[in-house]
């Protein structure tokens, strides 16, 4: 009997029925793709890992070094399983040109290193995930290369150095397991060994990967003790958390800020879903009364009702599992591209299948507490129609009091007023579809704003000079300070050198910490607590740095200088994405030979044309680094801006389509409950154009109060979300540079819009109402 | 006196899905004078409400044409046709039919407020009068699901009133109520038609249709039979024989509920227990024309 009834509940009640179906559907929908994504990125990355074979520990050495005094290291080291030496070979960006390109990029702040396949470990890996490999003549290019060049298989890569000029063909793209994110600086192009050694023997300088394989790699830490106490050559040490740290974070943000768009879609997804269930269960009150009437104990009406929609509900999340494939495969396209193809485990299937069960468990606590509310529902209150539940304000903001507003615009706004749960639907959709799309449009700005580079520790400059490390590193870094001050084009520098030393961790171990040592006075930076180091005896340490030793500001550090062991006081702490988040400022003594980098930042005179001035920087101190700071920024956020460029379309797309998709269901149900009231205000000559007034005017009341708390939600407890995400990167505190365009005028305008234009088209239908049966 | 209203040869055909069509009314032609009150009575599923809401334009007719002061309905938009409905026509449905959310004074004035070519001040005293004259002043602020079904009636006469219209229609306008709710609603009625409003009413009750000038019963979608009895205040058509109504029979009908509701400015209600000789007689006539439109009824098989 139950199914005869619910089949003819069904037939009888299409519209509410699909329309129900069509939430639970986008709930299951969506909750099953985050948790696709979810298996597709951890799956994805075990595969990636296990080809790839990254190293537990390495050090990125300049200069010579001694093999056998590293094998002889390595042997007797009960730690080590495996042990290789890369060798790279780092040619500078002024010498490389992509495809048709005229110009190189002189001023990318990648490292370009070519390298052949490695033979043990720590392979290079082509786009199908297998171990790369190249023919004379091709050339294997990093990822990054696609986005940020335009690079792609089968253009043209030439080095040309003087007369030397080679000619490669780009043969496809490679996964590198530890240079794929763009907040890695440096990038490795395969080529073979005869076409390496060519380079090797025209241009570029030779640097040295020196790589370890563990045999446990929970005792890296103790492992990197032992190395640096060994005495063999150190410079940045690397090791594998950190490197799938950064992969995790780079590759996944995407990932991440669509699992977080996703939690919050299907929170609009549960909205309606209430919504609906409310508003049907609203029209067979009436009918629970009449059954309550005749005897029908309260447990057998609850079971007629609830068995209506476990079915619904279950029809529902299945098609939404199959669904949900499709779905993610569009938001999972980046992990692909990066990680590969997820090796097809039980967990692919499972953890979606999990999520659906998690939507119908909560289509089952719906139904439980509302047909709770149903049992003490009297009969006779039922059958007449009283609902006690909602017990109207008729006497607000009353008709007759009004002198001037239009009759439809008071009701439209009476209407929100007095039926605001219903309301709450509409307004909470849009209220997070404005966070969902005003947050990455503001990290987005922020990130591509000049402000930005004060969250790489660099002070408020117009431009950046860098030189690495090179043979006559000192002598090219004196020249530029001699030039500089001699120019008036320039208003004020500043050097900062960062070298390296060798800092007691909390686990009372010496690691390598790049610090910068200069005059911290000039282009200050903005602390998160505490300020600048103005002696010898303080340091001023990066959020991730400090989070690392466990420092706050006032506390003591022991740093090894000049083979002295100083206790220096923590004086600030600041933000720092680059470096992996690790760095320091002090003024300490330095050794040339163990300076890292040089830096001069600069900043312009007064109505200098700051491009011509950049570009005659570039060729006279050639082929030393020449940015403006939001170039440099830029460079080193590429993958992140792109990410959160493609995020904030996807989450605009979507959010539009869902917007219109609410407002027109809403609509529907709306003007269903409604119908009788619809009809008999046409009854009594009131036109079809005030009766759509009023409900478009209860849309707009919806549309500026969900906007405007929208606005407000993204730009503070967005900002702090936005500080979570990017804490891991090394910027903690971070304050959104508004998009005043986009966040204030375009996201709410393109929001209005698809609900208004959605509105007018759904409001087209009371035209049709007609009072058949209404008024009998 | 002159034609209000005038119905050539109309027909409705509803379309019942896939089942096919039902014809509500068959031909039917109706012509109605100003100042008449005309009843329509008939079993259920005969035709009437299609009847009246075809001529009030509420409803489109399938084939036939009907002229309204003069204007051909069919020949109106859609916009111009609710217009018409707003300025020119009064409806009261069956129940009421209040728009909920609204409070009963801002329930009658919002016709008018759509209308627009009032003072919201002269339209708010209006409402105050016809409040006044039909006894629920004291209401004006209450919510609909605060006051009785008879209270509700009178309260959507207001509504219809308030636009003065030139006719009243009336869809079962007491079919909710109890017997002293629905003698004070009728009472408003024919009150108004004495004063000169053109009222057309569907009922199924004869004690009802009594108080009409003239009576149409209807059978599958036609108008078979025509009663016409004069004014209620005529004492022409008054039987001798039942001439003889006690006043204790009238005061048994009265609600007492709703007689603490009446005040004592109801211009358009009898007041309760001070039934004058005129108010007796009234309903003496009445009593008289209910027998004769029952007989007449009986003969036309309903």
């Amino acid at each position: 009997m139950f199914l005869a009834l619910l089949k003819r509940d069904i037939v009888f009640n299409k519209l509410s029925s699909a329309i129900l179906c069509s939430f639970v559907m986008l709930a299951a929908t969506l909750v099953a793709a985050a948790f696709c994504i979810i298996a597709e990125m951890s799956g994805a990355s075990t595969v990636f890992y296990a080809e790839a074979d990254p190293p537990h520990y390495f050090q990125m050495v300049t200069g010579d070094i001694d093999q056998q005094a590293i094998d002889a290291f390595s042997n007797a080291n009960e730690l080590v399983d495996e042990q290789q030496t890369l060798e790279l070979l780092g040619i500078d960006n002024s010498h490389i040109y992509y495809a048709d390109d005229l110009d190189p990029y002189a001023d990318s702040i990648m490292e370009m290193s070519f390298v052949t396949q490695s033979t043990s470990f720590d392979y290079l890996l082509d786009e199908q995930n297998a171990v790369a490999s190249v023919q004379p003549g091709q050339v294997l290019a990093p990822l990054y290369t696609i986005d940020a060049f335009g690079l792609a298989a089968g253009d043209q890569l030439t080095i040309r150095d003087g007369d030397f000029i080679l000619i490669l063909t780009v043969a496809g793209f490679l996964r590198d397991s530890q240079m794929n994110p763009s907040l890695v600086s440096s990038k490795r192009f395969l080529v073979c060994t005869e076409d390496y050694n060519l380079l090797k023997a025209n241009t570029g300088e030779v640097e040295y990967m020196v790589e370890f394989k563990l045999l446990d790699q929970s005792r890296t830490g103790e492992f990197a003790l032992e190395y640096l106490e060994s005495g063999l050559p150190s410079g940045v040490a690397i090791t594998l958390p950190m490197i799938s740290l950064m992969n995790a974070l780079s590759g996944g943000l995407s990932a991440v800020v669509l699992i977080f768009a996703s939690l919050l879609l299907i929170a609009i997804a549960l909205l309606c879903l209430r919504f609906t269930i409310l508003a049907s269960l609203e029209e067979e009150y009436r009918e629970v009364g009449v059954m309550k009437a005749i005897g029908i104990a309260p447990r057998q009406i609850s079971r007629l009702y609830k068995t209506k929609y476990y079915a619904l509900g279950a029809a529902s999340c299945l098609v939404g599992y199959g669904l949900s494939f499709a779905f993610a495969s569009f938001f999972t396209a980046s992990v692909r591209l990066y990680m590969g193809n997820a090796q097809v485990s039980w967990a692919t299937f499972l953890l979606p299948a999990i999520g659906v069960l998690l939507v119908f468990l909560v289509i089952v606590a719906f139904c439980a507490v509302v047909f709770r509310r149903l049992r003490k529902v009297s009969a006779v209150e039922a059958i007449r129609g009283i609902d006690q539940r909602g017990r109207l304000r008729q006497g607000f903001l009353p008709l007759h009091h009004s002198r001037s507003i239009h009759p439809s615009l008071l009701l439209g706004i009476r209407d929100v007023l007095i039926r605001l749960p219903s309301y709450l639907t509409p307004i909470i959709v849009v209220l997070l579809s404005c966070f969902l799309i005003i947050v990455p449009l503001n990290t987005l700005n922020t990130i591509r704003s000049p402000q930005f580079v004060t969250y790489a520790g660099i002070g408020d400059c117009d431009a950046l000079i860098t030189l690495r490390y090179s043979a006559d590193i000192d002598r090219r870094f004196q020249d530029a300070l001699a030039v500089l001050a001699d120019d008036p084009d320039v208003s004020v520098f500043a050097e900062r050198v960062t070298a390296n030393y060798q800092v007691l961790n909390p686990e009372g171990a010496y690691e390598n910490l790049g610090i910068q040592n200069g005059d911290f006075s000039i282009f200050p930076l903005p602390y998160i607590a505490g300020r600048a180091p103005q002696s010898a005896q303080e340091i001023a340490l990066s959020f991730l740095t400090a989070d690392g030793y466990a420092k706050s500001v006032g506390d003591p550090i022991e740093i090894r200088v000049d083979a002295d062991l100083v206790t220096l006081t923590v004086s600030g702490i600041y933000q720092d994405i680059t470096n992996n988040g690790r760095s320091a400022q002090a003024m300490l003594p330095y050794q040339p030979e163990d300076v890292l980098w040089y830096t001069i930042l600069l900043k312009f005179s007064e109505g200098v044309d700051q491009d011509a001035k950049l570009a005659s920087f570039s060729d006279r101190f050639a082929p030393v680094k020449v940015n403006d700071v939001t170039s440099f920024t830029s460079q080193a956020m590429t993958s992140t801006i792109n990410q959160f460029e493609s995020v904030t379309r996807v989450v605009l797309i979507i959010a539009i389509a869902i917007n219109a998709l609410i407002t027109g269901l809403f609509l529907k149900m709306l003007l269903a409950k409604d119908h009788r009231q619809i009809v008999i205000m046409k009854g009594l000559g009131l036109p079809n154009s005030s009766i759509r007034l009023q409900y478009l005017t209860s849309l707009v009341v919806c549309l500026i109060v969900s906007l405007g708390l929208g606005i407000v939600a993204a730009n503070t407890l967005g900002e702090s979300l936005v500080g979570l995400l990017l804490r891991n990167l090394g910027a903690a505190r971070i304050e959104f540079v508004v998009d005043l365009v986009g966040g204030f005028i375009l996201c709410p305008l393109l929001l209005s819009l698809a609900v208004l234009l959605t509105a007018v088209f759904s409001l087209g239908s009371i035209k049709r109402y007609e009072n058949h049966g209404v008024f009998e | 006196m002159s034609v209000i209203l005038q119905a050539t040869v109309i027909s409705k055909v509803y379309t019942l899905g896939r089942s096919g069509e039902y014809q509500a009314l068959k031909d039917v032609s109706l012509t109605i004078e100003q100042g008449e009150f005309v009843s329509v009575m008939g079993p259920s599923g005969s035709g009437k409400s299609s009847l009246l809401y075809c001529v009030s334009g509420m409803d489109k007719v399938s084939s036939g044409s009907i002229s309204f002061a003069g204007l051909e309905l069919d020949q109106l938009t859609e916009k111009d046709l609710a217009e018409l409905r707003l300025q020119k026509m009064g409806f009261v449905f069956q129940q009421g039919n209040l728009l909920r959310n609204l409070s009963i004074i801002d329930n009658i004035v919002l016709a008018a407020y759509m209308g627009g070519s009032l003072k919201r001040a002269d339209i708010n005293q209006r409402a105050i009068e016809l409040m006044q004259k039909t006894g629920i002043l004291d209401l004006k602020d209450k919510d609909i699901s605060q006051v009785s079904g008879g209270q509700m009636q009178r309260a959507a006469i207001c509504r219809a009133l308030i636009n003065q219209p030139d006719m009243l229609f009336a869809d079962e306008p007491t079919g909710a109520l109890n017997l002293a709710a629905t003698s004070e609603v009728m009472q408003i009625l024919t009150t108004l038609n004495q004063e000169g409003m053109t009222i057309m009413l569907v009922t199924h009750d004869a004690k009802v249709a009594a108080r009409s000038t003239r009576v149409l019963f209807m059978q599958d979608g036609q108008i078979v039979g025509e009663f016409k009895q004069g004014p209620l205040t005529s004492q022409a058509d008054l039987p001798e024989q039942d001439g003889q109504l006690e006043q204790a029979d009238l005061l048994d009908q009265s609600d007492q509920r709703d007689q603490a509701d009446q005040p004592e400015q109801a211009d358009l209600l009898p007041k309760t227990g001070q039934l004058d000789q005129a108010g007796l007689a009234q309903q003496s006539v009445l009593k008289a024309r209910e027998n004769s439109l029952s007989e007449w009824l009986a003969e036309q098989g309903f």
